[in-house]
């Protein structure tokens, strides 16, 4: 009988090459939910307050958490962590694909790097054996490139992860690229990579994973399975994966359109999923274990350039790379998808940059002085490929950009901060929260930055009430503690929201897994406990009222929705103040939007109060106490 | 006389490999990919194509076995006694599809036994069940 984790998490210092290897503590996957808790607890235990993100005493880790693995749909999830170079607070990211059930089937549930190795490596785990191999002949190499010139090398049943250019050159949005288009892209996390001189992680197992009680999980398991199978909405998620929402959200005004400017494009037609299947399509694909195959294989033909190969656009794509920069063919999409899953960096966090750099030059903030003769206008494939060249080289004003919109427009300054879409340093996901004020709230309140993994509100907006703020801050407090379970467990989300599993299914599965025997309500206080450690790291490292990090660009209450069906709508300030209000009194933090020792001690976290304390940033005490529950389970009325 | 055998159709699988993982399950209790009997060759970056590899019951591995190890069933299957099986591997190169395995903690080659509990689970229609009339008995 076994509790779904490998047993074994490797130590290794790049700095020396020492590679140790120890029995997984249980009990910190037990308390902590192992993937994202684990690591929230390992970076704030570790990591010196004052390390440079980028420095030797940065951590980053990887982690296929206790389920990845483990015959549990769409139980496929690695998860990174590092302390952010995009946010300077923790920062985690994950992705699907087949690296993680491959981590544990070698026999590790963690790793753990340290240090900056002197030379590029790369790291290689065959079961028992684990070493660091010299990566000078993939240094360099873009991230789609090498993945099939390391499996050529290695076999093809390896599975490997790693940085493009951009990683290496320690641009701050860097993903991490595996199975020739799955990204971890949020917060940097292949910055870290690259800042560690690290290129890739290469696995291959055969070990049995030993589960709680297998019979009861493979029948509960195939039952959910044939139990979907005709669910209404498998089919179009089959056939267009998250690409098919692109037209629901120009409908319903939140599609981001030309930097945020406004949330209608009127030319939709040329980008959306149905384009996307009929020009674009060569293969559905699927993460390990996943019924639904959201992944869409492509290639990319555009005039005059070589036909390329990718996953996807996906939704956040398609809209970031889509709308947002004003690319009126799916073709050009896919290619600047390509470009930046190439060259390694986010195309959400990308997509943000590139489309603020854009609005920049049409404002004439940025010349085409500035970019090397080039222009950088709407709907140029050949402008975003030479800026994003310029970017990841570092080459003049490239540079400026190569923090992400927040550090760039605190140097271009005159105005522009009002539309860098970020949050914390990280930039917006693909839905304007202008007439969707929950997930505004969502993003301003996101633990790693804007993000809409954390919290997705829009069809709770259009239940409640798209103009009324009321009641938005305890649905996204809610959605805050059960999304992240997901990232906890090292599963995919998508199943669960797309497919009606209620998470109590999810939780009994967990329990046939592990054998930890728990409720939701147990796994709801845990992740709150995982945030409130998030938030409190957050604050040591930038020390300052939790509030003033928790405001969105100016953009989101200056402008009003200039055109489409949301025209003319919009939010006010003091609306934003409201919700921050409301919100923090969920959370039982205080206005300043610091956690108070009340609810800190009620979530066993009286470590990181005296550490608030200490630095003053303790929330007050409330005057009516905290709320018994913070963020209760919400329901839905009309979806 | 009515066999059934697995129908792959090319370009349906989408690679998500839910049929090696039950395929382990219902042989051997354990989670593990590596000790199921058919396999998924991706080929990426190009051309970009997913195609499950399984037993096409062609009857080479009981041919060539030296201890007669391995027996037609009467539904068309090829059954590995594992009592006779020495595990020396001598099927493993004549199986076209390569879907005959080893594996350090099996002491007999692991070769598919017409369960279908792989298409029971697949959601694409890459993997199917076709029954074929054969005129002589097996």
């Amino acid at each position: 009988m076994g509790d779904g984790l490998a047993g074994t998490t490797i130590r290794i210092n790049l700095s020396t090459g020492e590679i140790k290897k120890y029995p997984t503590d249980s009990q910190l996957m037990r308390d902590w939910f192992g993937g994202r808790g684990a690591i929230a607890k390992i970076l704030y235990d570790e990591v010196p307050r004052n390390a440079d993100p980028f420095g030797p005493e940065n951590l980053f880790i990887l982690t296929a958490g206790v389920m990845s693995g483990c015959f549990i749909p769409a139980g496929a999830k690695v998860e990174f962590g590092s302390v952010s170079p995009l946010t300077n607070g923790h920062g985690d990211s994950n992705m699907g694909g087949h690296l993680g059930p491959a981590l544990k089937y070698a026999g590790y549930d963690m790793v753990i790097f340290s240090g900056i190795s002197p030379k590029p490596v790369y790291l290689y785990i065959d079961d028992d054996r684990v070493e660091l191999r010299d990566a000078a002949a993939y240094w360099g190499m873009g991230s789609l490139e090498c993945e099939p010139v390391m499996k050529a090398d290695l076999g093809e049943d390896f599975e490997i992860a790693t940085i493009g250019p951009a990683g290496e050159n320690l641009i701050r949005f860097s993903c991490i690229t595996h199975d020739y288009g799955r990204q971890a892209g949020r917060t940097g996390q292949g910055a870290v990579m690259g800042s560690k001189k690290l290129k890739a992680i290469a696995v291959r197992g055969s070990n049995s994973l030993k589960v709680h009680d297998l019979a009861n999980l493979t029948k509960y398991v195939t039952d959910i399975i044939k139990r979907t199978k005709t669910h209404p909405n498998m089919a179009p998620w089959q056939k267009y994966g998250t690409a098919f929402f692109i037209d629901w959200s120009n409908k319903n005004a939140v599609l981001p359109t030309r930097n945020f400017q406004t949330t209608f494009y009127e030319n939709i037609d040329g980008i959306n999923g149905e384009q996307l299947v009929e020009k674009c399509l060569i293969t559905h694909k699927a993460c390990f274990g996943c019924w639904m195959n959201c992944g869409k294989y492509t290639k990319a033909i555009l005039p005059g350039r070589q036909v390329v190969y990718l996953e996807g656009p996906e939704y956040e794509t398609g809209a970031l790379c889509g709308s947002n920069l004003g690319m009126t063919d799916i073709n050009q999409v896919a290619y600047i998808n390509w470009l930046m899953d190439n060259v390694g960096i986010d195309t959400m966090s990308g997509g943000g940059v590139v489309a603020f750099a854009m609005e920049c030059f049409q404002r004439g903030l940025i010349t085409e002085k500035d970019l090397e003769g080039h222009t950088l206008n709407w709907g140029s494939v050949d402008d975003t490929e030479h800026f994003v060249k310029m970017v990841v080289e570092r080459r003049g004003i490239g540079d400026l950009f190569a923090g992400g919109t927040k550090r760039a427009a605190e140097v271009i300054s005159q105005g522009s901060e009002k539309f860098a879409m970020q949050v914390k340093g990280q930039e917006m996901s693909g839905y304007d929260g202008r007439y969707a004020p929950g997930m505004l709230l969502a993003y301003m309140t996101c633990d790693i930055g804007a993000h809409h993994n954390r919290a997705w509100t829009i069809t709770v907006d259009m239940a409640e009430g798209r103009e009324t703020i009321e009641g938005r801050a305890k649905v996204v407090v809610y959605l805050q503690h059960i999304r992240p379970l997901f990232d906890c467990w090292c599963i995919c989300r998508l199943f669960w929201g797309e497919l009606d599993i209620e998470p109590e299914e999810i939780v009994q599965s967990l329990n046939y897994v592990t054998g930890w025997n728990i409720d939701t309500a147990e796994a709801l206080k845990t992740s709150e406990k995982i945030w409130n450690l998030v938030r409190c790291h957050y604050l040591e490292r930038n020390p300052a009222n939790g509030r003033t990090f928790d405001y969105p660009p100016a953009r989101s209450w200056e402008d009003k929705i200039p055109s489409g069906p949301g025209e003319g709508k919009g939010l006010s300030f003091a609306q934003i103040e409201a919700m921050l209000d409301d919100y923090y009194a969920c959370r039982g933090w205080d206005k300043n939007g610091n956690p108070s020792r009340e609810v800190l001690h009620d979530l066993k976290l009286d470590f990181a109060a005296d550490n608030l304390e200490k630095i003053g940033l303790l929330g007050k005490p409330l005057p009516e106490g905290i709320p018994e529950v913070r963020g209760a389970r919400y329901k839905p009325k009309a979806f | 006389m009515q066999i059934k055998k697995i129908k792959v159709t090319t370009g349906k699988c989408s690679g998500c490999r839910l049929c090696l993982q039950i395929c382990a399950i219902s042989h051997f209790d354990e989670i593990n990919p590596k000790k199921a009997s058919l396999r998924v060759e991706a080929r990426f970056p190009q051309p970009g194509l997913y195609k499950p590899k399984v037993c096409i019951q062609c009857g080479k591995c009981m041919e060539v076995c030296p201890e007669d190890a391995i027996y037609r069933r009467e539904d068309g299957a090829y059954i590995v006694d594992k009592e006779k099986c020495t595990n020396c591997g001598e099927c493993i190169p004549v199986c076209k599809p390569k879907v005959i395995f080893q594996h350090r903690d099996v002491d007999h080659v692991i070769i598919c036994d017409n369960c279908f509990k792989c298409v029971e689970l697949c959601n694409t229609g890459a993997i199917t069940i076709f029954t074929k009339t054969v005129k002589e008995k097996v």
